[in-house]
């Protein structure tokens, strides 16, 4: 504990970034998961919303453990910047086709 | 590496322990109190006695609705049951705003009941989510300290090597951290399923606000009566009779335990009025079981139920919301509940006092930055001043007339203002004596209790004793056990500021350095 005191200014920033990682990236990736997996089943829709919304809380707290558990902040940043483009794109895609 | 890991694990658990931790306190503790939410409501009202024929009870509802809120588009009627003594009315006061009215009817005799006007449980289930700021920001404030509850608890799990080992350590003679340390490792094991099951589900209960996203992606489809409506004037349609409707859901469920018990009437004045009739749950545990019967409003016809069919994520869900109620819960498992929970603020508590502690370990005899002391203090004001304030929440209720305009609010504000000198106490006083003063006074608030019950409504309480009403008294056993607990606490503190060897020095280090 004593260690916080002795913090070196790149320490400082490293534990920021990941805070950011964690907050920030782990929602937008929780959120993304969320309307990912509900457009993907969509159908029934209450079922739909409950399989995109329970896990993505799971999936907010792994992001948070990954971004403080990774070696680097910019690992953890890229841990979770690469899957939430991707269920970005997913979206995105899964809202520009009509369902089926 | 791996030990790399570890050490960010535990860097993480104290952190997001720390920085919610007074927050998740709280939380836990009127959490824990909600769980006897009428049963409190029984006893911080203690004029209202009854029991009652619950179709009678919806008829004479009904009536003092259309007295009392005949303009209204949406009314609600809670019927009394075992565990709750008079019948709940709101209605939607018309209007663009969501605004609601509300008033506890007495069964007796269909007028409003005549109890001392106060929040009773309400108060503990509501703060336990909102914690009186307006509801948005406390529904915010509850759902970041959910995950901070579920980001402690993974790290705490992933940071303690020897999980299962520690669960058999308590060394409660050992003087200064390692108890302390101990006690937080035996509750955190204890408590941990209930713990992750809890923050867990109550995200889930409020993920409509916390997770819109799945809900915003998939467009919603045009639905719902139109609930606000216009209001109601003298021309709309007039409502068919309910007593056939009831009438049939005497037939469909009987009068048992969970029969008839709630009524959800929308759109009232419009052809698309709907009456709800909802079955009480019973010991079921998932809240989506509550059976319903519908009608139209204007007709009186029988519409057909809303397909009850869902899917093993809708099971889930429902499931979750049941088991964080916990309105299944009978006498014994409600009370283990309840016990969990309060171990679960001890867990709470202890991490938020093991932090400060080791910090100052940590520092020998030099000057603790302000930070520290600051964060003691705020420890001490919430972890010894909530349950103090919430004796003298129960204190008001009886000490305030009953009759006093706006005496509900009255209750709160003592709540309140006892928590502010709390905090005030805590930064005038040296700390140990400051945690002796608060937990003793706490302590003996809630002992007294029941004396004070005795004094200022003794025919009340006669009669609890006459018809063994278990409510009443069920409350004030809980009251003399909370207040032995707190002074126990606060003798166990006086023992660890005062070890036999230093006996005579009560300026102990801890306060010379504050």
């Amino acid at each position: 504990m004593k260690a916080r005191a002795s913090l070196s200014k790149h320490e400082r920033w490293s534990v920021a970034s990941r805070v950011g990682a964690a907050v920030l990236g782990g929602y937008a990736l929780a959120a993304f998961f969320a309307s990912t997996v509900s457009l993907l089943v969509r159908h029934p829709r209450e079922e739909a919303l409950h399989l995109g919304t329970l896990p993505s809380f799971l999936v907010f707290l792994a992001a948070v453990l990954w971004a403080f558990a990774s070696r680097s902040a910019w690992r953890a940043w890229l841990g979770i910047l690469i899957p939430l483009s991707l269920l970005a794109l997913l979206t995105w895609l899964l809202n520009h086709t009509p369902p089926s | 590496m791996k030990e790399g890991f570890r050490r960010s694990m535990s860097w993480l658990h104290t952190w997001t322990g720390l920085l919610l931790g007074w927050v998740l306190f709280a939380m836990f503790l009127t959490g824990s109190a909600a769980y006897y939410r009428w049963e409190i409501t029984h006893w911080m009202q203690p004029e209202l006695r009854s029991t009652s024929q619950p179709l009678e009870t919806a008829l004479s509802a009904v009536t003092r609705l259309e007295n009392i809120a005949a303009d209204s588009p949406q009314w609600f009627i809670d019927l009394p049951d075992g565990r709750n003594d008079a019948a709940r009315l709101l209605w939607r006061i018309p209007g663009p705003e969501r605004r609601f009215g509300q008033e506890t009817m007495d069964p007796a005799n269909g007028r409003k009941a005549l109890a001392r006007e106060t929040l009773g449980g309400d108060f503990f289930y509501r703060f336990h989510f909102q914690f009186h700021l307006p509801p948005l920001w406390g529904r915010y404030l509850a759902g970041l300290a959910a995950m901070f509850m579920l980001a402690a608890l993974a790290t705490g799990v992933i940071a303690h090597r020897r999980f299962f080992a520690d669960f058999f350590t308590f060394r409660p003679g050992r003087p200064g951290l390692r108890s302390w340390l101990d006690f937080h490792n035996l509750a955190g094991v204890l408590t941990l399923p209930f713990c992750l099951v809890l923050a867990y589900s109550g995200l889930v209960i409020l993920s409509p606000l916390y997770m819109p996203w799945g809900r915003l992606a998939l467009a919603e489809p045009a639905h719902n009566p139109p609930a606000a409506g216009p209001i109601v004037t003298k021309h709309s349609i007039p409502m068919a009779p309910l007593a056939p409707m009831l009438q049939a859901a005497d037939e469909a469920w009987g009068r048992t335990e969970n029969g008839l018990r709630r009524i959800e009437i929308s759109g009232r004045g419009t052809e698309a009025c709907i009456v709800t009739l909802v079955r009480g749950q019973g010991r079921s545990l998932s809240v989506n079981s509550a059976e319903r019967l519908r009608f139209n409003g204007a007709s009186g016809l029988r519409l057909d139920a809303p397909s009850g069919e869902r899917g093993p994520a809708g099971n889930l869900h429902g499931a979750l919301y049941g088991l964080h109620l916990a309105r299944f819960a009978g006498p014994f498992l409600r009370c283990l509940l309840f016990l969990t929970g309060l171990l679960a603020t001890a867990l709470i508590g202890t991490g938020l006092v093991l932090w400060t502690q080791r910090r100052r370990s940590s520092l020998g005899h030099t000057r603790p930055a302000f930070g520290l002391v600051l964060l003691e203090k705020l420890n001490l004001a919430c972890i010894a001043g909530l349950p103090l304030s919430i004796a003298a929440f129960f204190w008001a209720n009886r000490l305030v007339p009953a009759t006093l305009e706006g005496r509900s609010d009255v209750e709160v504000q003592v709540f309140f203002c006892v928590w502010a000198a709390a905090v005030a106490h805590a930064f005038i006083r040296p700390q140990a004596s400051a945690w002796r003063e608060q937990l003793d006074s706490a302590g003996l608030l809630y002992l007294c209790l029941p004396a004070l019950d005795l004094l200022t409504s003794g025919k009340h309480l006669q009669a609890a004793v006459i018809n063994a009403d278990r409510a009443h008294l069920g409350f004030l056993a809980t009251m003399l056990v909370c207040g032995l607990l707190l002074l126990r606490i606060s003798a166990k503190m006086r023992a660890h500021a005062n070890p036999p060897s230093h006996t005579t020095q009560p300026a102990t280090a801890e306060e010379s350095v504050t």
